[in-house]
């Protein structure tokens, strides 16, 4: 190594030394004593992120194979019904919403049934 | 070193580590899988991958980050050095398994690009401990990835050996990443205290080897400012430099090394053309100067690799009063001949 790169090695050591350990204990003692509380029912969870003003996501987690031949997703305000996409087994979907208010709808298509729903400003 | 690229110089030294870490690969992801599935038998396949391969890729950057400052403070551990970049590559993949399944099984499904997903799935960026860790993570593999394409002699010849090692040297802000990833991650629900531990302990060794040998170094640059005479400085005794080894000074900006070799003496700059590696912590071979790091070879009284290789160092006066070393710490241009100081 050359020497300039010696010194930064020398101060950047030396910084990460101090830094990594810190948020090393931070990490520790700031752990959340609980689970946060999440939307759920027995099959599935989930939860609105807005990742900026206007984009906003329903992350929904499958948490057991499904028991309805279909799953459909549907975010449905008072003057529309939009199709997200369709649940097909256990796993963590993500579907970004068209509109920030109203509510998500799980729709067995077979069936013509409603399977669950929640409002999206819950 | 070689006239020509190519892909890899394979040699008995190489295939055995390569067999070595192979070996260990397989070994380690065999044993985790096994105690893995006889502690939680409801584990599925994709977890069974995405935690094999983490903890794998994170086992392996502590290695591959403990050998240089080793191999700083004892010569012994050169040899890995040495084989040090397949080390990377291979953590680099095990890595990109890792990252490519996690993005499959947590952004893979619904309707939005799953690397888009990665970024905005989770929005707590006010939050310490909510803190989208998975962010980390892939800013790390994106570091890793970069340094295992350019690991070629190729790039480092084309991009030049001090943007080259600087681009590497990121690897430093790759391992805060992948901590805070591992710590904001899968620490934040971990009940068990191994892990926590284990990444501690890791954590703290590294620190501790980097500290340790970035100290020594810093006192070895230390400028020489002992008697001077004419423009030449008194930088040792005759007996302080072994047969075939040099003797390390930094008398101005950069370290010169002093060469005992065939009843002569010769100073040439401390810094490989190849990858700016320490000269002064080789042997004359054949009678050439040779890297400690990656074999390049150097005459000692030219500073110039020998045909058809076209790698050159500085070289600089020197003279022996007495059985005092005398060095004048201004350089010639690369490759430039010296007459070696004689002893008699």
């Amino acid at each position: 190594m050359i020497k300039p790169l010696r010194k930064y090695h020398f101060i950047l050591w030396r910084g990460l030394a101090i830094v990594l350990p810190l948020m090393f204990v931070l990490s520790i003692v700031f752990r959340p004593t609980s689970i946060e509380k999440q939307n759920d029912t027995e099959d599935f969870s989930w939860k609105i992120n807005a990742a900026s003003d206007s984009v906003w996501i329903v992350s929904v987690s499958v948490k057991n194979p499904l028991q309805y031949p279909s799953c459909l997703v549907y975010a449905e305000s008072e003057t529309q019904k939009v199709l997200l996409g369709q649940l097909e087994g256990v796993g963590d979907y993500s579907f970004r919403l068209p509109f920030q208010e109203g509510r998500i709808q799980f729709f067995d298509a077979i069936h013509q049934k409603e399977i669950t729903k929640f409002l999206i400003n819950e | 070193m070689s006239a020509s690229y190519q892909s890899i110089l394979w040699n008995r030294n190489k295939k055995m580590y390569d067999g070595i870490l192979a070996g260990f690969v397989i070994l380690y992801l065999l044993l985790f899988i096994t105690l893995s599935l006889i502690g939680h038998p409801q584990i599925t396949q994709e977890t069974l991958i995405i935690r094999s391969t983490a903890t794998l890729a994170l086992l392996l950057l502590h290695i591959i980050l403990s050998i240089g400052p080793l191999a700083r403070l004892n010569p012994v551990f050169l040899p890995l050095l040495y084989n040090r970049r397949h080390l990377g590559v291979t953590m680099f993949l095990i890595g990109a398994v890792h990252g490519i399944f996690s993005i499959i099984q947590f952004h893979g499904l619904g309707n939005i690009n799953p690397i888009v997903s990665v970024f905005v799935s989770n929005t707590h960026f006010s939050s310490f401990t909510k803190f989208p860790f998975q962010i980390f993570g892939f800013f790390g593999l994106i570091v890793f990835f970069l340094m295992a394409i350019t690991s070629h002699d190729f790039w480092l010849h084309n991009l030049g050996p001090r943007v080259w090692k600087t681009l590497h040297m990121m690897v430093y802000f790759a391992y805060f990443s992948i901590i805070l990833h591992v710590m904001l991650g899968i620490i934040q629900y971990e009940t068990s205290p191994v892990l926590v531990s284990l990444i501690a302990l890791g954590m703290i060794s590294i620190i501790t080897l980097h500290l340790m040998a970035s100290s020594k170094e810093h006192l070895e640059d230390r400028v020489l400012t002992t008697n001077s005479l004419n423009g030449f400085v008194n930088v040792c005794r005759l007996d302080d430099i072994q047969n075939n080894r040099a003797k390390v000074v930094c008398l101005d900006k950069e370290r010169i090394a002093i060469f005992k070799y065939d009843g002569k003496l010769s100073a040439v700059s401390n810094v490989c053309k190849h990858q700016n590696g320490p000269l002064g912590e080789g042997r004359v071979i054949d009678g050439c100067i040779t890297c400690p790091w990656h074999g390049y070879q150097y005459l000692p009284h030219n500073g110039s690799s020998p045909p058809p290789f076209k790698e050159k160092v500085a070289t600089y006066d020197v003279k022996l009063v007495g059985r005092e070393v005398w060095v004048n710490p201004k350089p010639y241009s690369d490759g430039t001949e010296v007459i070696p100081a004689t002893i008699n």
